[in-house]
């Protein structure tokens, strides 16, 4: 059976010292989920290192959040050809002697 | 212990403004930055060459006594002695008693600045992600096992899953670099390098071989037991099988990784293999086939 680890979102917010409007707004941009239970936010455990990097393109590079945006679709890009190209150089091993 | 040229790493000169070290330091941080180079270690060692830079250039009284003793920076604490000693007031200015885990420096940093940096602001962070590479054969591959790896003067017992493919990674949670200011630990990622086999080649969890088969059971048909990675298998050789012929066994190929009792293909290529060093009676009964031929 698989459980969804959620972390609370108020938490999350005060251990990294940052408002909830921040989360609220990487949510609206469609960059992280949030589920609400009993009117508290939460945020899925396997979400951490994302969010976690967000803030840090956010706070640390004084990237505004359209560009955290493209950031982590071209992010996604690149980690997408990268296993495509371990899928490639693994056929391409095929013919090595 | 070498110097090192803070205003070199931010591509700065001596007289450098506040300004300019700031625009410096912004500019090659969101080229450095870890978050975009994930598997980039040089570009990781470089941001923090260019943190410890930005450190000490950014705050006044580091820069000051970084510029006022520079390649002397060995020297420097017999200065400040010579100078208490001499009845006037030392003032070195900085405080540098942050819980910043001086770890993220330099021996020269440390050295010039007493072992750890302060950070203005406290900031957790996650600790670095580590990237290790295991080295294993397809047939290590082959099964579900374990193997015990020393990571950071501990040994970790892992279980590698049947059907990891080349180039794939696992990570262990929490084995990385420690966090910063209280943050989590980071990851270890472990890449998977898998060797070459002489005898299969992999295509995804398919297994592909070349049998030799005499000429006599390829053209006659027969049976001959072969070598899978699961064990021998007897198989039919059709009458008048042709070289390069090629069949596929169903299910007797490579484990799908995390699908328990599921299996790729095995593909058998046959290669007939033409006999020589052939007696008299053998050639003329092959001369006698031929002739049947004409």
């Amino acid at each position: 059976m698989h459980t969804d680890q959620l972390i609370q979102a108020d938490t999350f917010c005060v251990y990294h010292n940052i408002e909830f409007s921040f989360i609220n707004a990487l949510h609206e941009y469609g960059l992280i989920e949030i589920t609400t239970k009993e009117d508290a936010a939460f945020i899925p455990e396997a979400d951490i290192k994302l969010v976690e990097t967000l803030i840090r393109l956010h706070n640390d590079l004084h990237i505004n959040l359209e560009g955290v945006e493209v950031i982590t679709y071209l992010l996604e890009q690149l980690k997408q050809q990268q296993n495509k190209l371990t899928l490639l150089e693994n056929r391409l091993r095929f013919y090595e002697p | 212990m070498d110097f090192i040229d803070y205003y070199e790493i931010l591509g700065l000169k001596k007289s450098a403004t506040d300004d300019e070290i700031k625009k410096a330091y912004r500019k090659l941080a969101r080229k450095l930055h870890p978050d975009l180079n994930p598997t980039d270690k040089e570009a990781n060692k470089k941001f923090q060459q260019l943190n410890e830079a930005n450190e000490v250039l950014s705050d006044p009284e580091k820069r000051k006594k970084y510029d006022q003793y520079g390649k002397d920076w060995q020297h420097s604490e017999q200065f400040e002695k010579a100078r208490q000693a001499g009845g006037r007031q030392a003032n070195t200015g900085a405080d540098f008693g942050g819980n910043f885990d001086g770890d993220d420096f330099s021996d020269f940093f440390s050295s010039m600045f007493g072992g750890s940096g302060s950070r203005r602001t406290q900031t957790k962070f996650r600790g670095q992600d580590y990237t290790s590479e295991l080295q294993l054969t397809l047939r290590d591959a082959y099964t579900t096992h374990q193997q015990t790896l020393a990571i950071n003067n501990k040994n970790v017992r892992i279980t590698i899953p049947a059907g990891v493919e080349n180039g794939q990674a696992i990570k262990l949670k929490g084995f990385g670099a420690p966090g910063i200011n209280g943050g989590p630990n980071g990851d270890l990622y472990i890449n998977f390098s898998i060797s070459n086999d002489l005898r299969y080649k992999r295509l995804g969890n398919d297994l592909h071989i070349d049998e030799q088969l005499d000429l006599y059971s390829a053209v006659l048909g027969g049976e001959i037991t072969i070598e899978t990675l699961s064990g021998k298998l007897k198989l039919k050789i059709p009458a008048e099988t042709q070289n390069g012929t090629k069949t596929r066994l169903k299910g007797k190929g490579f484990p799908v990784y995390k699908k328990e009792g599921e299996f790729g293909d095995l593909y058998i290529t046959y290669e007939i293999k033409i006999p020589t060093h052939l007696t008299e009676k053998e050639i003329a009964l092959f001369k006698e086939l031929a002739s049947l031929k004409d």
